[in-house]
């Protein structure tokens, strides 16, 4: 990713967008509960989500 | 993953329900179960093979109901044999029951289709059941299948886990790195549709441009072949890796092997000499009896001919009387009255009596002559028997010498055989050489190729992405989209790189922690080695050089044991990913060992290393142990036991578990 780009980026928000996606993974691995397109759905909705909101 | 407890009901020998409950103390964290053989140890350990995989290892496996109970069965009713496992994994408590029907019909017992139900606890103490169609994934989250024969170790039956199989995946699954790999495949990328970031870019509004959408799907081909380029590129590299490394060890072994390819040319030269001395002895041997049997009587007779010789020569008997004359022609003489000189032979005449006292020198009155004329027989019949004598010894001084050349080549032979017993001839590792010269040219080629079309398909991908930034960026809704996507694609790039620096990390420390392990159960001096797909082999140095080593069943079975406990010892530790100052635990869990016969075949010293180092290691132990191993184990092992059974055994189809 080019430097001006990632310059845009909020780290805080990276990082908990990073921690979510591992909790929400290390949750299903233990019980499968979701199938491969509803963990699509849901890592997209923790992206979208941290992403609005303002620190 | 710890294992609480076992219940069996009608499986195989163990008639009705019995159950063992498992120590889950970390400190006396080991449960012995003891019993003989045909007991019903091997049954107990294929007993989890079943409930968890539906696969046992026993004989006539299809038939697992208890046989008295099967005997029993009325016709057209049924009966169940069901295994349940309650274990701890990730912090939940799971049970595991499998099950299977069997029904008589016609005299017959019919097995049905085996059931699995899998639930677990929840936080809030609500028990779930896992959906039928995720339980196996869940199991093989819990343990993989593939790691399942390590960790329900049947000692007897080891070379099953010695398969050359790729356990890379299962072993990243098992310490931890199933979570960042998921994550990655979640998200994923622009070229794929199904992930997070292929979704994103999917969204984006394109407001009829077509050359926007013409772009991105320029884009994603593009990526997409890239993507088959980069699997294609990692293969051929991972090819050319192991032909390289080949390569290598061929110059070795050729280069190394010079010498025996030498001295086996030189063994066969002297064969050869070897061969020709021996028939040239055969026809000396074959002269030198030819002459003996022809001229015997001239050897033989020689040393006594001069004997006789040198006696007539002292007598001095020889040196009167006329050659070949006798008294007999000299009476004819006297008796025909006349000299053969013309002289008259009369009484008084000088000549008769000349005559007469010649008599006294002839044959019979006297042997000097026929002495003389032995004599020169003698000269004659010696110079002949001193060829024959000179011949015979001439010969027997070649065989003598032939025979001691023959004897000292045939040293060096078995000399040379001494010094390259074992080499195997080097012709299979020349052609083997030229065939991975040719494999490495094309190799290279192939990777020249992909390298050249790679770089043509990413200049494609930065071309369009300019026009497809240029073309979509105009609206405010794709403002936002792209923000969501460099968040994605960002978390993406974290994700891959922290996966790449956890994975380098696992099979480095795990190679130094089995080894750790393998030093304190061995009582020699061999190192272990843990390649890419997390095969284990056993190298011993010599002459500064590694070199993979041979195993006994013994050997084997310590560094399966080491393996196992380095896995177990790993999976143990704590794996942290940093996100920013927060941290993540992707740490795996402790796992249990459960052995049948761990102790089969390993000698005391073995016996005794290994008892003390499994239950410091491993979280959790579980032994089927016989009660002749047991005597070696129990002083090391005592104070680390938590739960403590036997077997009895009533019958070939009854045992019981019975608590100590």
């Amino acid at each position: 990713m080019p430097d001006t780009q990632k310059a845009e980026l909020n780290e805080k928000k990276l990082n908990q967008m990073k921690l979510e996606i591992l909790r929400l993974e290390q949750s299903n691995l233990k019980t499968r509960e979701k199938t491969a397109d509803a963990m699509i759905d849901a890592i997209k909705k923790i992206v979208v989500d941290e992403a609005k909101k303002s620190y | 993953m710890l294992l609480k407890s076992l219940r069996l009901h009608n499986f195989r020998q163990y008639k009705g329900d019995q159950s063992i409950s498992f120590s889950c103390d970390k400190e006396k964290n080991v449960t012995v179960i003891l019993g003989d053989n045909t007991f019903g140890k091997t049954t107990l350990l294929q007993a989890f093979n079943w409930c968890f995989y539906e696969s046992a290892q026993l004989p006539n496996s299809e038939f697992l109901l208890n046989f008295d109970v099967a005997a029993e069965l009325p016709e057209g009713r049924s009966s169940d044999v069901e295994v349940e496992i309650q274990l701890i994994h990730s912090g939940l408590d799971y049970i595991l029951t499998r099950s299977q029907e069997y029904i008589k019909k016609n005299g017959t017992i019919h097995p049905l289709q085996a059931k699995i139900r899998v639930s677990y606890k929840c936080a809030d103490g609500q028990t779930e059941n896992i959906k039928e169609n995720k339980i196996e994934n869940v199991i093989n989250t819990i343990l993989p299948q593939d790691l399942s024969s390590y960790f329900f170790f049947d000692t007897e039956r080891v070379g099953a886990i010695s398969n050359r199989k790729d356990l890379a995946e299962s072993v990243k699954g098992l310490l931890g790195l199933s979570i960042l790999d998921n994550a990655i495949k979640h998200i994923g990328m622009k070229s794929i549709k199904r992930t997070v970031v292929g979704q994103l870019y999917g969204s984006m509004d394109m407001d009829g441009d077509q050359r926007a959408t013409e772009a991105l799907d320029h884009i994603q081909d593009a990526q997409a072949r890239r993507e088959v380029i980069s699997t294609q590129l990692e293969t051929n590299q991972s090819e050319l890796n192991y032909y390289d490394g080949r390569k290598e060890q061929l110059d070795t072994i050729l280069r190394e092997n010079q010498t025996t390819s030498t001295l086996q040319n030189k063994k066969e030269t002297i064969e050869r000499q070897v061969f020709q001395e021996i028939t040239a002895q055969a026809g000396i041997t074959k002269a030198l009896l030819a002459d003996f049997s022809s001229s015997y009587m001239h050897f033989f007779s020689q040393p006594l001919l001069k004997r006789a010789g040198d006696f007539l020569h002292e007598v001095k008997v020889d040196d009167k009387g006329i050659k070949d004359l006798t008294k007999a022609t000299l009476e004819d003489i006297v008796k025909r009255g006349k000299c053969i000189c013309g002289c008259e032979l009369v009484e008084g005449s000088e000549a008769l009596a000349h005559i007469r006292a010649e008599m006294q020198y002839v044959p019979p009155e006297s042997i000097g002559n026929v002495v003389r004329h032995y004599k020169s027989g003698i000269s004659s019949f010696g110079s002949s028997s001193d060829r024959v004598f000179q011949s015979i010894q001439t010969r027997y001084q070649e065989l003598y010498r032939a025979k001691t050349r023959i004897q000292e080549w045939n040293d060096e032979v078995e000399d040379i055989s001494d010094r390259i017993k074992g080499k195997e001839t080097m012709k299979k590792f020349e052609d083997e050489l030229v065939d991975v010269k040719n494999r490495l040219k094309d190799l290279n080629i192939k990777k020249e190729r992909l390298i050249r079309e790679d770089e043509a398909k990413k200049n494609d991908v930065d071309r369009y992405q300019k026009i497809y930034d240029g073309l979509v960026a105009v609206s405010g809704k794709n403002k936002s989209t792209m923000i969501y996507i460099r968040y994605a694609e960002a978390v993406s790039d974290w994700l891959v790189s922290t996966y790449k620096e956890k994975e380098s990390y696992i099979r480095g420390d795990l190679e130094e922690k089995v080894n750790g392990i393998f030093e304190r159960m061995y009582h020699g001096h061999r190192r272990v080695a843990i390649d890419s797909k997390y095969q284990v082999t056993l190298l011993t140095t010599i002459s500064d050089k590694e070199i993979e080593s041979g195993e006994s069943e013994g050997l084997n079975r310590v560094k399966n044991f080491a393996f196992i406990a380095g896995l177990v010892a790993l999976a143990k530790e704590r794996i942290v990913s940093c996100a920013g100052e927060q941290e993540f635990d992707l740490s795996s869990e402790p796992y249990p060992l459960v052995m049948d016969a761990p102790f089969s075949n390993a000698d005391e010293t073995h016996t005794s290393n290994i008892s003390k180092v499994l239950p410091e290691v491993a979280e959790q132990v579980i032994m089927f142990v016989m009660q002749k191993d047991w005597r070696y184990a129990e002083p090391v092992i005592a104070g680390k036991i938590g739960a403590h059974y036997h077997l009895e055994k009533h019958s070939e189809q009854f045992s019981e578990l019975k608590g100590a």
